[in-house]
């Protein structure tokens, strides 16, 4: 049986990795091409039209490729978890549910937006961007409140073991439901970001020196810039609900602060360890530095303020320890971003000349681009590792929600490498319409 | 009123017309796969295939399977094992066939080229949609057999709101087809 949950648990977490990465883009670009779209429209610039029809082109295809993984999400979620709907299916089927609808409007206006470029008045066809956006983020929504409340099950009672009060929107607008929403979506903001704007950096890159200020790259100069700005107010609403994670991880979810903070003793005056990663007695191993105090004044704005510890957990319900080493791989990762982030607003006001600088070019093109999709790889693992063993925290395990079928194990093996089959196939279908779009006249690159 | 289960009408009708769209949209899919193998088509049609839009019709199976689900939580466990083996192949199939799509209409470059891919592309059709229908077959004998209890409490708010989504979805469609 053991066997059969870590296969499925692999399973699940390659899928919804694959996933998520589409889902990320199915969130930005809508936004991106809005926006570019609106300045086209106010602007009467056609140049700035072709960049939000490109996008959308681009866009359509990562739908292809999301809807297929989504659908195969959607069917290993209740196949193979079939205890968590069990347990949970009254109080939480209703975002479910919701998510199809959101699915179906996403979709149906995609394919309108798609069809209608250049054949109804512009705001009309910017409206259908906004009916997708609306879309892909009351989708992105009522998932994460499902994840949010298998974190912190509520909107119901347990008397003599049946369910009684039922709230399903108290369920669906649970405080981690919402808290997990937005830090998601800053994320998801900076990952595609960072992306799209690396590709034009990328392209930059390529080309030679002195054609770097020629008035065809005017464009990859102005949308960089357009996007860093959206990253950069990404980054700080990202920070803003990173430290609300913090504090609402210390007060609901103590043991996986914990775990994540390697702190051990429940107490005031909780310091941060910077460094260091767990060694299996219950000690820290590796290089590390403390800082007083710090841990409880960011878990509720107090150095007085008590943090529970580790072993205030029974063994057995403990997160793997592990997980520290991801969080400290992901906050270097997001110093990373942030300092490169920072950076480019820096040269860009005191020396914009550097921005043509070919090494700094490839290092954020080819280092820096792609961390941000890293950082939410990293931000679910958290997420769904430091759960563990829980499937919903408090009163379904893992081990219990898991199907009793051992198939998982014979077909697992197939989605990893069907996704890795498809994202090949995704990347080289992109790089042709990339390539399209090079040599058509008046496109956009 | 009830079917001979504890079924609603209302129940059936969240699950089998999204199901029964679904597998018209599928069907025309199907069809236009093979017909775009044959030589003629080839040389007077580039891609002869419905376009990356058109997969907004795969948001039907999953509503159907949703709501299905959502409607059985109490049984889901036997469900699943039921449903397990055709619905993965399935998604398998419905995998290659996107793989497929992606490979013929967005990264070969001759688009009158028929080959080996068409053909997998075509057959995949057909062994997603055998899968498919054997699914729905054995969820439509377990409705009709088991007696499992049936979660109705969403059914009062979704069954307006499926006729919205249609309403709404048909909406754009006719602007779509108006503009063509």
């Amino acid at each position: 049986m053991e066997q059969t949950t870590t296969a499925a648990r692999v399973l699940m977490g390659d899928s919804l990795g694959f996933h998520i990465v589409f889902v990320m883009f199915a969130l930005v670009l809508p936004i991106l091409i809005l926006w570019f779209e609106a300045m086209s429209i106010r602007r009467g610039d056609k140049k700035l039209e072709a960049v939000a029809k490109f996008w959308s082109k681009i866009m359509t295809l990562l739908v292809v490729t999301g809807v297929i993984s989504g659908t195969v999400i959607a069917l290993q979620m209740s196949l193979i978890w079939p205890g968590i709907l069990k347990f949970g299916g009254q109080v939480i089927g209703l975002p479910f549910m919701l998510e199809t609808y959101f699915f179906m409007i996403e979709a149906v206006f995609l394919a309108l937006y798609m069809a209608t470029w250049g054949k109804v008045r512009p705001w009309l066809h910017w409206f259908f961007g906004v009916m997708v956006w609306l879309g892909a983020t009351g989708s992105a929504f009522v998932i994460t409140s499902v994840n949010g409340w298998m974190n912190l099950p509520t909107g119901f009672d347990i008397v003599d073991g049946k369910f009684e009060n039922i709230d399903v929107l108290a369920a669906m607008f649970s405080l981690p439901a919402l808290v997990t929403f937005f830090h998601s979506m800053a994320a998801y903001y900076v990952a595609a970001g960072l992306v799209i704007a690396g590709l034009y950096t990328a392209r930059l890159f390529w080309t030679r020196k002195r054609h770097l200020d020629a008035a065809t790259h005017k464009m990859d100069y102005f949308i960089i810039h357009k996007v860093m700005i959206f990253v950069g107010i990404s980054l700080i609403f990202s920070g803003v609900t990173a430290d609300l994670t913090g504090k609402y991880l210390a007060k609901h979810e103590p043991e996986k602060l914990a775990t994540i903070e390697l702190h051990y003793e429940t107490g005031t005056h909780a310091p941060l360890l910077v460094g260091g990663i767990a060694d299996g007695q219950g000690g820290i191993r590796g290089p590390y530095v403390e800082i007083p105090s710090a841990l409880s004044i960011l878990s509720c704005n107090s150095p007085g303020c008590t943090v529970k510890g580790i072993n205030d957990t029974p063994e057995h319900l403990r997160p793997p320890e592990y997980i520290r080493i991801i969080y400290l791989i992901k906050m270097t990762t997001v110093m990373v971003v942030a300092g490169a982030t920072v950076l480019y607003f820096v040269l860009h006001r005191w020396r914009p000349q550097w921005l043509r600088n070919k090494a700094l070019l490839g290092v954020f093109a080819f280092g820096v681009s792609w961390l941000g999709v890293a950082l939410v790889e990293m931000g679910w693992m958290l997420t769904e590792i430091g759960r563990q063993p829980w499937a919903v925290r408090g009163h379904v395990l893992t081990s219990d929600a898991v199907t009793k079928s051992h198939d998982v194990l014979a077909l697992g093996w197939l989605f990893p490498t069907a996704f890795v089959l498809l994202f090949i196939i995704t990347v080289l279908a992109l790089q042709q319409l990339i390539r399209h779009e090079t040599r058509l006249k008046g496109g956009a690159l | 009123m009830n079917l001979d289960t504890n079924m609603t009408w209302g129940g059936a009708l969240l699950i089998y017309v999204p199901i029964v769209l679904f597998v018209v949209a599928f069907l025309y899919e199907t069809w236009l796969s093979f017909r775009r193998l044959r030589p003629a088509a080839a040389r007077k049609q580039r891609s002869g295939y419905v376009d990356a839009t058109w997969e907004i019709t795969h948001t039907l199976l999953v509503f159907a399977v949703v709501m299905f689900l959502m409607l059985y939580t109490q049984a889901i466990d036997e469900l699943a094992a039921i449903i397990y083996w055709p619905t993965f192949a399935a998604s398998l199939a419905l995998g290659l066939r996107a793989m497929c799509y992606l490979y013929i209409f967005y990264v070969r470059r001759d688009q009158t080229r028929r080959g080996a891919v068409d053909w997998v592309f075509a057959l995949s059709h057909v062994v997603a949609a055998a899968l498919l229908v054997t699914v729905v077959l054995q969820v439509s004998w377990f409705i009709l057999t088991s007696g499992a209890p049936v979660n109705t409490q969403f059914i009062p708010v979704f069954l307006p709101g499926l006729a919205l989504v249609v309403a709404v979805s048909a909406l754009p469609v006719w602007v779509l087809y108006r503009q063509r």
